[in-house]
């Protein structure tokens, strides 16, 4: 199956109609859930009141930032048994994407805190401070690729990064249930189902599913531009040898 | 048009913002980028051909 992926020109011909699809679908649900979640539904006053709207914009983030982190992880472990440049360029096309992900997660969730906790930051807490070094993890893992001298080598490496950090994800999800921390137990992604009212559940869906969507289109373009610079490096370096 | 929220409004509004910002600003240098490398590519691909046919 990882075979029929790897393909490039599939990958290009199925990401040419793929890409602007997703970001079609992203934006259509991003903005219904936005419009629910700041026009539609009631305040919640157990939630600190008019407050908890951030939650669609700040719990997305954070989803996705996990998941991207996960995706890095998965894509840097196909590349590193089965060495298929695709998984690589993926790698490569996530991390950026990813650490701006988080870094929103990050800001919004700050934001959120003030009113709420009456802080921006609290040092001591495991969920800020598990999701603040996976922001480290993907600065790291560009920050190490560019400073091999080599594709093979850059890919290699950050791929036993991405791997290595790997670790940090469920530490994140279990952090508040093992950890001190200011957040909440999870009140979605629990093993007896969402304990959320439908009302707020819906929009905050929409928006999870459009921010997934658009971050895809958005692996699909850089992965595109990845595999296109790929090329021209080759042929430039076929013009300086043919000179 | 805007809703009326409670005291915490320009907390809502920032995140929004911020967030809302970020994503598109990354959106717009991904498909700037895009476009570059698809330029860069036709030019070498042309420059091959041209090499190809001297």
């Amino acid at each position: 199956m990882f075979s029929w992926f790897a393909n490039p020109h599939r990958f290009l011909s199925l990401s040419n109609w793929l890409a602007p699809a997703c970001y079609a679908g992203g934006l259509i649900l991003m903005i219904w859930g936005m419009w629910q979640g700041l026009w539609v539904v009631p305040k919640d006053d157990y939630q600190g009141g008019d407050i908890m709207r951030v939650m669609f914009m700040h719990v997305p983030t954070a989803w996705l930032a996990m998941a991207s982190y996960s995706a890095l992880a998965v894509m840097s472990f196909i590349w590193f048994i089965w060495r298929h440049e695709v998984a690589d360029v993926a790698a490569k096309a996530i991390a950026p994407l990813g650490a701006v992900w988080t870094a929103i997660c990050l800001a919004t969730g700050s934001i959120w805190g003030k009113p709420t906790w009456g802080t921006w930051w609290q040092w001591d807490d495991a969920r800020m401070m598990s999701v603040l070094f996976m922001f480290f993890l993907f600065l790291g893992y560009m920050a190490l690729r560019a400073a091999m001298d080599t594709r093979q080598k850059a890919a290699r490496a950050g791929a036993i990064l991405a791997m290595v950090g790997a670790i940090n994800v469920p530490l994140i999800h279990y952090s508040v249930e093992m950890f001190t921390s200011l957040h909440q137990t999870a009140s979605v992604i629990t093993s007896s189902g969402p304990k959320m009212s439908a009302v707020y559940l819906w929009p905050l869906l929409s928006c999870a599913l459009g921010q997934s969507l658009l971050f895809a289109g958005l692996v699909q373009t850089q992965m595109r531009t990845e595999i296109r610079d790929r090329r021209t490096a080759k042929l430039r370096a076929q013009l300086m040898a043919g000179g | 048009m805007l809703p009326d929220f409670d005291k915490n409004a320009a907390y809502i509004w920032a995140v929004y913002a911020i967030g809302a910002t970020a994503i598109l600003v990354t959106a717009l240098i991904v498909i700037f980028r895009a476009r570059a490398s698809k330029s860069a590519l036709a030019r070498a691909e042309a420059q091959i051909r041209e090499e190809d046919a001297a």
